[in-house]
């Protein structure tokens, strides 16, 4: 037998053998890929001459018959027996495939989480060099830059020494102010918040 | 008066901690109120995709995918965008078309006067003075001459007088921990 011949035959043989037991998988298979969706409104408008080129043409020879829309709204007439139309295909509208080999990155609005979250002031007592007379009160915190009239609500994180506050979103009041937290001494005690404006003359 | 209202600043994190890559964009106004919020799926990577990729899948993630999709998702245009990690600089001002600074906060004592801009022995970085009670800020401006960092110190001073130029960063990371716990971390509702 020729060698040719029985190295075909080996081959032959493997073949058989390992039928079906190799599998090639591919890095992503549409079930496991992104989605990929093309939306589009923008058209081009092809016009096509669907009537042949405007001529006089006798009386007699005006067509009569019209052409009633489902809507039952509009009425056209045909001008002309010569009139030709071409078919509208309707494009769709939409295309939808898989990313096949690549990674789509799904993005999503948070501004439903962004709306309730407050903003945060750090205290910035140590670049105050004008506070405020003290009397029976000793100064603790300085937060700015803050839009007073912008409040809807503030609350003080005691844990991080950090004012926290709610504006209301629609304001569009714009001047900043400053605002120092004092504790009041003597009997009753408690806080006291003393505002100021940040872009004043007297501004800290 | 000015409107700080209509002007918008746009703040970028891309994150990949542990693997798991995710992006955000928060828009604001000059006083800090959000105006668009965008935050990406978390992103895995499959081992099979990280050791045949390699390094260049980090970087496929983080500026063509993530940095991208939020830009292209952006409803508003902010007239400058802000970045913490200054590796995003490039590649965003890329995507965006703008004016694009990396900012952080520095230790460094308080400089002359509100507006002071120092340069740094780094090209492109420099210590910015945006208010009169804080410690100035570490800016970096590549490729941008001085006058036009200039122009960019200016934007920011004016900022920093309604805002703090900073904290929308934490109030990203804040929504973003609200998204986890609203989710099971891959972007689905428990």
């Amino acid at each position: 037998m020729e060698p040719a011949t029985r190295t075909e035959e080996i081959r032959d043989y493997f073949r058989r053998l390992f039928l079906g037991k190799v599998r090639v998988h591919s890095l992503s298979t549409p079930g496991s890929a992104s989605a990929v969706e093309i939306r589009t409104g923008k058209r081009t408008i092809a016009v096509h001459r669907g009537a042949s080129a405007a001529r006089v043409v006798s009386v007699s020879l005006v067509g009569t018959r019209s052409i009633l829309c489902p809507s039952k709204t509009l009425q056209m007439r045909s001008l002309s027996r010569d009139a030709k139309g071409i078919a509208i295909v309707p494009y769709p509208d939409e295309a939808h495939g898989w990313a096949i080999g690549e990674r789509a990155s799904g993005v999503r609005n948070g501004m439903r989480i962004m709306r309730v979250l407050p903003q945060e002031r750090v205290n910035r007592s140590s670049y105050v060099t004008r506070r405020p007379l003290s009397g029976k009160r000793i100064f603790l915190a300085f937060f700015s830059p803050v839009i007073y009239e912008a409040i809807l609500k503030t609350a003080l994180n005691r844990q991080k020494g950090t004012l926290l506050i709610w504006y209301n979103l629609e304001s569009r009041a714009q001047t900043p102010y400053g605002t120092f937290l004092m504790k009041k001494l003597g009997e009753g005690g408690g806080f006291e918040w003393e505002w100021s404006r940040a872009d004043g003359p007297n501004g800290v | 008066m000015r409107d700080v209202a209509s002007k918008v600043l746009g703040y970028v994190t891309v994150s990949g901690d542990r693997g798991l890559f995710r992006g955000a964009l928060l828009a604001v106004d000059f006083r800090g109120i959000p105006l668009d919020f965008r935050y990406t799926e978390p992103i895995r990577p499959t081992k099979l995709e990280r050791v045949l990729y390699g390094q260049s899948l980090e970087v496929y993630l983080r500026e063509e995918l993530i940095l991208t999709s939020l830009a292209k998702a952006c409803e508003v245009r902010p007239v400058f965008w802000i970045v913490s990690d200054t590796s995003l600089l490039v590649p965003l001002k890329r995507v965006v078309n703008a004016k694009v600074c990396g900012l952080s906060a520095s230790t460094n004592r308080p400089l002359g006067a509100t507006g002071d801009l120092e340069p740094q022995q780094e090209p492109g970085v420099f210590l910015l003075q945006a208010d009169a009670v804080s410690a100035p800020l570490r800016l970096y401006l590549p490729d941008l001459r001085e006058d036009e960092a200039q122009g960019v110190s200016r934007l920011l001073v004016e900022a920093a007088s309604t805002m703090e130029l900073l904290e929308p960063f934490s109030r990203i990371e804040k929504a973003l921990g609200v998204v986890e716990e609203e989710t099971d971390g891959t972007g689905n509702s428990h």
